[in-house]
């Protein structure tokens, strides 16, 4: 499903991660490390936010070959999210479901799932950390993807939250979806198994 | 302490408003020959010592520097990430107020440096009423600017300030306006200070050439303005970068992404090529206009398009709008507008494709 190739990423001289060659099969992985161990900047790499030497392909699509239908299908959610203060949730959820051609319904069922409903009208400035974070998870989960990348999705999410967050990553991955969650938090009780990556010595290891 | 104020604001508001003084620099000391830039501030600091109308208006300029220097304050003590100056509370009323005393004057440094020289100038040309009060009304607002930061600090719970009002808030915002809601939300007051800027200097051109104006003299002014506008692209491409970062996800092409830029100055400068078109039509044909317009365009890609270049740095970026200035001064003396917006149009595309989609910011993820 996923293959690293020759990947490496460095800020300036310091290689933060190098990945020669990795295959991960479809499923829902748990991406742990230690604080600055390269976490974010692994997704960050995968969503194609930030440039990176060699090749990250998804089910053989590949960013530089085909921006267009990666993007489509590779979905993020950051850790630690950030909007222009001046659009509402409802702008941004549209926008999301515009642009991943989300099916009919599906923005305003997990807006509904997620509690986001009741402040979407609001402009994203009035929004506390918490409210930020699931708008974020809600856009991360928008459209048809076939890989989602949630950047510490538990961080100021509250109990109920958490277990929705879990209820619908089994509902997406029943269907196929892949995740790649990374988390200093254990998941709650319920969750599916998840296949464990650690990432130590610049590069990924399996569990 | 002092040093950390230094450091957290004084230091930080000298880097953020870098093309602000640039831009300042230019109109005040770059426009004229040295000997006419001598004479004029000579004239300007003899008449503010001794003519109660320069005076005034020496001292509301200054006032509007000085709340200038209020708001970024305000604003960056009102800033999550500034939460950690709170703790000066625990310090004495007077050591609070002699650590921003020094950290303001340190921000007001430029305009005092002038007023210091205007009051020399003064002292010497027989004029000591006049000198007198506006060295004690610029002291004076570094002492009440100092206190209310110190209020500020100490007043946690109130909102001193009341806040601007939102633009276009119910309306919907597409993508292609983000960069436009960006301006006129986030950075209203850039925004609409580069306006009454620009409008300004467009009424004074025309007043002092009603009978005819010259062309390039409209070019040059034009460039002038554009220059000032330069604010615009770096304040975009941060914005981008952070709260548009993730645009860099979304099935979006990098075309769709430059047309919403080309929208986005398109629109910027409709209120000047307005003002062209009313005020200077018996001077000037719409041809020129037209091009005008279309230099400010090529010329405010180019400088977008040039941050995404590895290595331009804000500090360099800035250097580049100078040269960048003085090389399309050159260019109007020798050439027709024609050339230039084409060699402009290609470059900005050119780098913009190359370089767009491997842009990292320099400082690693933001």
């Amino acid at each position: 499903m996923m293959v690293f190739e020759q990947f490496r990423k460095s800020y300036g001289k310091t290689e933060i991660l190098g990945i020669p060659h990795l295959q991960l099969q479809p499923g829902v992985y748990w991406l742990r490390g230690d604080n600055g161990a390269g976490k974010s900047t692994l997704m960050r790499s995968i969503a194609g936010m930030i440039p990176y030497e060699g090749n990250i392909t998804v089910n053989e699509m590949n960013i530089r070959r085909n921006r267009l239908a990666y993007t489509s299908v590779v979905n993020y959610a950051e850790a630690e999210p950030l909007y222009p203060g001046f659009l509402t949730g409802s702008d941004l959820v549209q926008f999301y479901a515009a642009s991943k051609r989300a099916p009919a319904g599906q923005a305003q069922s997990l807006c509904e799932q997620m509690g986001v409903h009741t402040f979407m009208g609001n402009r994203v400035a009035t929004y506390s950390s918490g409210m930020t974070k699931k708008l974020s998870l809600v856009l991360g989960l928008i459209g048809n993807p076939q890989l989602v990348l949630l950047d510490e999705p538990l961080i100021t999410l509250d109990t109920t939250s958490t277990g929705i967050l879990q209820q619908i990553v089994n509902e997406y991955a029943d269907r196929g979806v892949s995740f790649i969650i990374s988390s200093h938090q254990d998941m709650v009780p319920g969750t599916r198994p998840m296949t464990q990556l650690y990432i130590k010595n610049k590069t990924i290891e399996t569990a | 302490m002092n040093k950390l104020l230094s450091k957290a604001i004084v230091a930080q508001y000298y880097k953020i408003n870098t093309g602000f003084f640039l831009v300042l620099f230019l109109l005040l000391f770059g426009l004229l020959n040295g000997k006419a830039t001598i004479d004029m501030h000579h004239y300007l600091m003899q008449n503010i010592t001794s003519d109660v109308r320069f005076l005034v208006g020496a001292m509301v300029i200054w006032l509007m520097y000085d709340v200038k220097c209020i708001l970024y304050c305000h604003k960056e003590l009102r800033n999550p990430a500034g939460s950690y100056l709170y703790t000066m509370q625990a310090l004495s009323n007077g050591r609070q107020f002699r650590l921003w005393f020094f950290c303001h004057v340190q921000m007001m440094l430029p305009v005092l440096v002038y007023g210091g020289i205007t009051v020399t100038v003064g002292m010497a040309h027989g004029q000591p009423l006049y000198a007198s009060i506006f060295l004690v009304y610029q002291m004076l607002l570094c002492v009440v600017s100092a206190m209310l930061h110190r209020d500020t600090v100490n007043s946690t719970w109130k909102q001193l300030l009341p806040p601007l009002p939102i633009f276009m808030q119910g309306m919907r915002k597409r993508p292609v306006t983000f960069l436009l809601h960006y301006s006129l939300n986030m950075r209203k007051g850039t925004f609409v200070g580069l306006k009454v800027l620009s409008i300004l200097l467009l009424q004074g051109m025309i007043a002092a050439n009603q009978v005819e104006i010259n062309k390039e003299s409209v070019a040059v002014l034009m460039m002038f303005l554009i220059s000032a506008h330069s604010l615009l692209p770096m304040y975009y491409l941060r914005f981008a970068e952070t709260r548009l970062a993730f645009l860099r996800n979304m099935p979006v092409s990098t075309v769709s992404i430059f047309l919403t830029i080309v929208f986005t100055y398109a629109i910027i400068f409709l209120p000047e090529i307005a003002f062209l078109l009313l005020n200077s039509r018996h001077a000037l044909s719409w041809q020129v206009m037209l091009q005008l317009y279309a230099v400010a365009m090529s010329q405010m890609l180019l400088y977008t398009s040039l941050q995404y270049v590895p290595g331009v740095s804000s500090d360099r970026y800035m250097l580049i709008v100078v040269v960048l200035f003085f090389a399309t001064l050159l260019f109007l003396a020798s050439f027709d507008l024609g050339p230039l917006i084409a060699v402009e149009l290609a470059l900005s595309v050119i780098l913009f494709a190359l370089f767009y989609r491997n842009y990292e910011p320099q400082d690693g993820p933001m």
